[in-house]
């Protein structure tokens, strides 16, 4: 029998040893609950600095210089006060937030899409910022860019700074070529048109004898099958046909329903009418960042194209198309993105100060002039983009911005369904999966994952 | 001959002195070996997330997880790369092995060449074959689909993409199993093969009967290995496909990460997360039990 440890002279049994062993490890691994700090700890009137995480919204050269000047300003008006922006790429951001949050080591300042805001807020790791300062003004925002931030407690937990939205947008050249037919106005029309603008090597369009569907030199239509691309416009056929991605209640797919599965079979009528790229085509984002410009394609669903990608396509042109409408109306999915305080930050209010700084309409508009993003603030009007100096790219975002009003957010759910429902939807559509099985499927894998989230 | 140990000194050191000695390496190997490893079965029969914290649900993880269907599509995705990647983890490298053995000039520059995928960041990795199967500038696929006519669909097709991700496994992991197995190979006397070859025994037959059952103890190794790896294949799934198209290259260790990550549960996380490790426990006790080395060594 081996003798028992000894430290320090006292003498320790293997029991003793192992139980203090279990006590620590417990202790490591209990649960803590976040707490929730509202108000200011004292920094005896010396200046703060402040942790500000954020994915880029332009290229991260141009996103850290406007935020070290945005810092700057605020520091030259604050006291001082210091906010340092760490850029998250956009592929690890919600697991360094994930990770940040859950192990208490959240940065004082975040930028959170919707359904991270969600995420954390409901897990108490956010302040609430009406706790913060209960005379918020709210004055101009877009209303449900607020009503989504909404904690079921009522409470705001995030400022909106931006909206992102992606535009149907047509390559005139090629429609030129199929001699101007013309634009639609609904998904059934969008699938007719998408054959139009499409020509193999020989020149043939869909419907010719001789057309060759295995050499396409244009494809009618862009369908990107990646995840991060497919989102910001797979949900707009479906509200348009009255069903959605999940059902009211987030515990089902919202798509079995006489919509949903007339839309889902439309996507699918598009996607073998061998009009629409294969979802599959490239694997890179980039790629099909180009395929539009390139008149690899001739429409396709794009974030508005910046001065940068202009001056790279001289000869593109592209018109902004109407958002097609089907049986309940027209919608484009709309993103918002939103400044949110951690709820263990020792310093709230200089937090919610930077917040207000950062989302003034001043320094918004400057924002939105280098990103072309949109705004959620009805103080910002279409004159934020006079500045600019590319004629291109200023008519696209002028045209595209009255498509506002058709936006409609995604739902704030505490977990991932898109990036799941994105896939089997894809998996019906590319003729991997009949319409039954794919929605079986779904809804079971739905209800599991609602079911783990605690729904 | 019997072999003299030296006589074993008897220590006079103190036990505090060890002890402290190998606090740091138990502190260390207890928190982030033991802790997590333990506290992975106690979330098994939990529910909830880092930031909500948990509660007991009994066997509800281990019931929902039997009626997972796209559970049992990520098991079946992670059967299939096991079946591409481990048999030829072992055919491929083993080859290049036999083939860089043999002296021939340049051979050291050879060896080198074939080390580099293994060198790779599996995010080089990505890229590089990305580019290589790209539509447009593609030179594998303009070799495949546009001189050959065979109209590979690389990562557009269900069950293809799954493979053809495997095979990437397979390339990137080249170099460092056929070190292995060269390390293996050169570990042969060769009088073993001078005195089969004396017999009539060469090429092949010397293959068979001199090399493969001396390399046993080799192949065990690079087997359970290569077994693991597939097992929990998640970066290049990650870099190149991100599960898609649709679910199709979804595996065991990318449906864990989404659930980690993506908003789902721990506790159900860490209840598949057992399930691998008793899935890899049984293989690797197969392959232990069938290529068992007695009687495979030369002394």
């Amino acid at each position: 029998m081996s003798e028992p440890l000894t430290a320090q002279g006292t003498a320790y049994s293997r029991r003793a040893f192992l139980l203090m062993a279990a006590l620590g490890a417990a202790t490591a691994c209990s649960p803590v609950t976040p707490k929730q700090q509202t108000e200011e700890q004292g920094n005896d009137g010396k200046p703060v600095e402040l942790s500000f995480w954020k994915p880029p919204g332009q290229e991260p050269k141009a996103e850290n210089a406007y935020f070290d000047d945005l810092s700057a300003s605020f520091a030259s008006s604050h006291n001082n006060d210091k906010v340092k922006h760490l850029l998250l790429p956009w592929n690890d951001a919600l697991t360094k937030y994930t990770a940040a949050f859950g192990g208490g080591t959240a940065p004082d300042l975040s930028y959170l899409v919707l359904l991270w805001l969600n995420q954390f807020s409901s897990a108490g790791a956010l302040a609430a910022l009406n706790d913060v300062d209960a005379n918020l003004d709210l004055t101009g925002f877009q209303k449900n860019a607020i009503d989504s931030a909404k904690g079921k407690d009522g409470k705001l937990y995030g400022m909106p700074y931006y909206s992102s939205r992606w535009v149907l947008a047509l390559n005139e050249k090629i429609w030129e070529k199929a001699g101007k037919p013309a634009l639609p106005k609904t998904y059934e029309d969008l699938g007719e048109f998408a054959k139009k603008l499409t020509f193999d090597r020989s020149g043939n369009t869909v419907g010719d004898t001789g057309f060759d569907k295995a050499n396409i030199a244009t494809y009618g239509l862009a369908w990107p099958g990646l995840y991060e691309i497919e989102t910001n416009y797979l949900w707009n056929y479906l509200w348009a046909y009255g069903a959605d991605y999940v059902s009211e209640d987030g515990k089902d797919v919202g798509f079995d329903n006489a919509g949903g599965r007339e839309a889902l079979t439309l996507m699918r009528k598009i996607q073998e009418s061998g009009a629409a790229t294969p979802m599959t085509l490239y694997s890179d984002p980039l790629k099909w960042g180009e395929v539009l410009l390139t008149g690899r394609a001739g429409v396709q669903w794009i974030a508005p194209p910046t001065a940068e990608t202009f001056k790279k396509h001289p000869d593109a042109r592209l018109k902004v198309l109407d958002l097609p409408s089907g049986p309940s109306g027209k919608f484009v999915v709309g993103g918002v993105g939103y400044l949110c305080i951690s709820a263990k930050t020792k310093y709230p209010e200089t937090a919610l100060d930077f917040i207000k700084f950062a989302t003034s309409d001043d320094n918004v508009s400057k924002y939105l002039q280098q990103t072309l993003l949109f705004p959620v603030r009805d103080t910002i009007s279409a004159d934020v983009y006079a500045p600019l100096t590319d004629s291109k790219s200023k008519k696209f975002l002028t045209d595209s911005l009255p498509q506002g009003e058709f936006m409609r957010l995604t739902r704030p759910l505490p977990y991932n369904a898109e990036q799941y429902l994105a896939g089997e939807i894809n998996n019906y559509v590319s003729g991997q999966k009949d319409l039954d099985k794919m929605i079986k499927d779904a809804s079971k894998q739905i209800h599991t994952m609602a079911k783990n989230a605690g729904m | 001959m019997a072999i003299r140990h030296p006589r074993r000194r008897r220590s006079n050191r103190s036990p505090i002195a060890a002890s402290l000695f190998l606090l740091p390496k138990t502190l260390l190997f207890t928190a982030f070996v033991l802790v997590p490893f333990v506290y992975t079965f106690v979330l098994v029969f939990q529910r909830g997330t880092l930031l909500r914290g948990f509660t007991f649900v009994g066997a509800d993880n281990i019931v929902a997880l039997a009626r997972d269907s796209l559970f049992w599509l990520t098991l079946r995705n992670t059967l299939v790369y096991i079946l591409v990647s481990v048999p030829l983890n072992i055919i491929v490298p083993l080859s290049i092995a036999l083939l860089i053995s043999t002296p021939i000039r340049g051979m050291r520059v050879y060896r080198s060449l074939i080390y580099i995928p293994s060198l790779l960041s599996i995010a080089a990795t990505g890229l590089i074959w990305k580019v290589l199967i790209d539509p447009d500038i593609g030179p594998l696929y303009k070799l495949t689909n546009q001189v050959l006519g065979l109209h590979l669909p690389y990562l557009s097709r269900g069950t293809f993409a799954i493979v053809f991700v495997a095979l990437i496994g397979v390339w990137s992991g080249l170099g460092f199993y056929s070190i292995i197995f060269m390390a293996g190979l050169n570990d042969i006397p060769e009088d073993l093969y001078e005195a089969a070859s004396i017999d009539g025994a060469t090429g092949f037959r010397a293959f068979r009967t001199i090399t493969l059952p001396l390399l046993k103890p080799v192949m065990q190794i690079v087997l359970v290995l290569v077994t693991i790896a597939a097992i929990q294949v998640f970066d290049i799934i990650y870099v190149m496909t991100q599960g898609g198209p649709g679910t199709s290259t979804y595996t065991v260790m990318w449906y864990i990460y989404q659930n980690v990550f993506g908003g789902g549960s721990i506790g159900y996380a860490a209840a598949m997360g057992v399930l691998v490790l008793i899935v890899s426990l049984v293989i690797s006790g197969f392959y232990l039990r069938v290529t068992r080395t007695e009687g495979s060594t030369y002394e």
